[in-house]
């Protein structure tokens, strides 16, 4: 689980589970740790690879 | 949706300024790299042939390479480095570590505490040190990238030049790679020791990375 990926705080002080709408935007706090990372890394290994294969 | 953009503004503008910049520097590379084929009487290339080149990959990973390795270096470093008076520096008396306590630590963990926050052993100590780890990760990993590309450009000018081609290890200990990667690294690192000094003394009302305009400039850390 990456970090920060628990509910908001103040989401959900009413209730004990986490609404879908309050889960929505966990999904959307997730979604964008994931596109940097993987955007990174597939950056990083393909222009790794461009290079070793002399492309 | 509105909620969703007020959320993650910060990341969503930056990412769409990065792709921008990163748009402008693959045409502008693509322009600058065909006027020198052209000079040099070669064929030219297409745009996305110049996107899938080494000469490209070597340009945006040098100052990835650049940036992963500024922030590695102050993430760790400012654990013990200090400076009196900076919005960067922890107060003087918390260099280190830190205990469990402030940290948030299995028996000072909350329930909303990250799950490895909560564990034992090396999972604690592995999350522990998750942001730092990933970050040298991505600067050894885009460095290393770097080379290959530049090492590829490198043997290219070599052969136009009927010189002989040189092994990668030969490459990475040539003036020419340690060139473009300290040309970089010397404006990362000064900009990381402007940003603490200047906090000292400066403010920008409403940012996390200045102190409020009114703190004091011993006030040292936010």
């Amino acid at each position: 689980m990456p970090p920060g990926c628990a509910a908001r705080p103040g989401d959900e002080q009413h209730s004990a589970k986490p609404s879908s709408r309050a889960l929505s935007y966990d999904h959307g706090m997730r979604a964008m740790f994931f596109a940097y990372l993987l955007f990174v890394v597939a950056g990083i290994v393909f222009y790794s690879l461009v290079g070793a294969l002399h492309y | 949706m509105r909620r969703f953009l007020r959320e993650n503004s910060l990341s969503l503008g930056f990412g769409v300024a990065f792709l921008a910049a990163l748009a402008g520097q693959s045409y502008a590379g693509y322009l600058d790299n065909n006027n020198e084929l052209a000079a040099h009487h070669e064929h030219l290339i297409s745009y996305g042939r110049y996107l899938v080149s080494s000469e490209f990959g070597a340009a945006v990973m040098e100052n990835w390479q650049s940036e992963f390795l500024q922030f590695t270096l102050y993430i760790v470093a400012t654990i013990w480095l200090l400076q009196r008076g900076s919005n960067e520096s922890k107060p003087l008396e918390q260099a280190g570590f830190e205990s469990d306590e402030k940290e948030k630590l299995g028996a000072h963990s909350s329930p909303r505490s990250p799950r490895w926050a909560r564990a034992r052993g090396w999972r604690r100590h592995l999350y522990s040190n998750s942001l730092g780890l990933l970050m040298v990760t991505l600067f050894i990993g885009s460095w290393l990238a770097e080379s290959l590309g530049a090492w590829t450009q490198y043997n290219n000018d070599q052969t136009n030049h009927m010189e002989p081609t040189v092994s990668w290890l030969t490459y990475v200990g040539t003036s020419n790679f340690w060139e473009r990667s300290l040309e970089n690294w010397q404006s990362e690192l000064l900009a990381v020791g402007s940003m603490a000094v200047f906090t000292i003394y400066l403010r920008q009302r409403g940012s996390p990375e200045s102190k409020p305009v009114g703190a004091s400039h011993d006030q040292t850390g936010p």
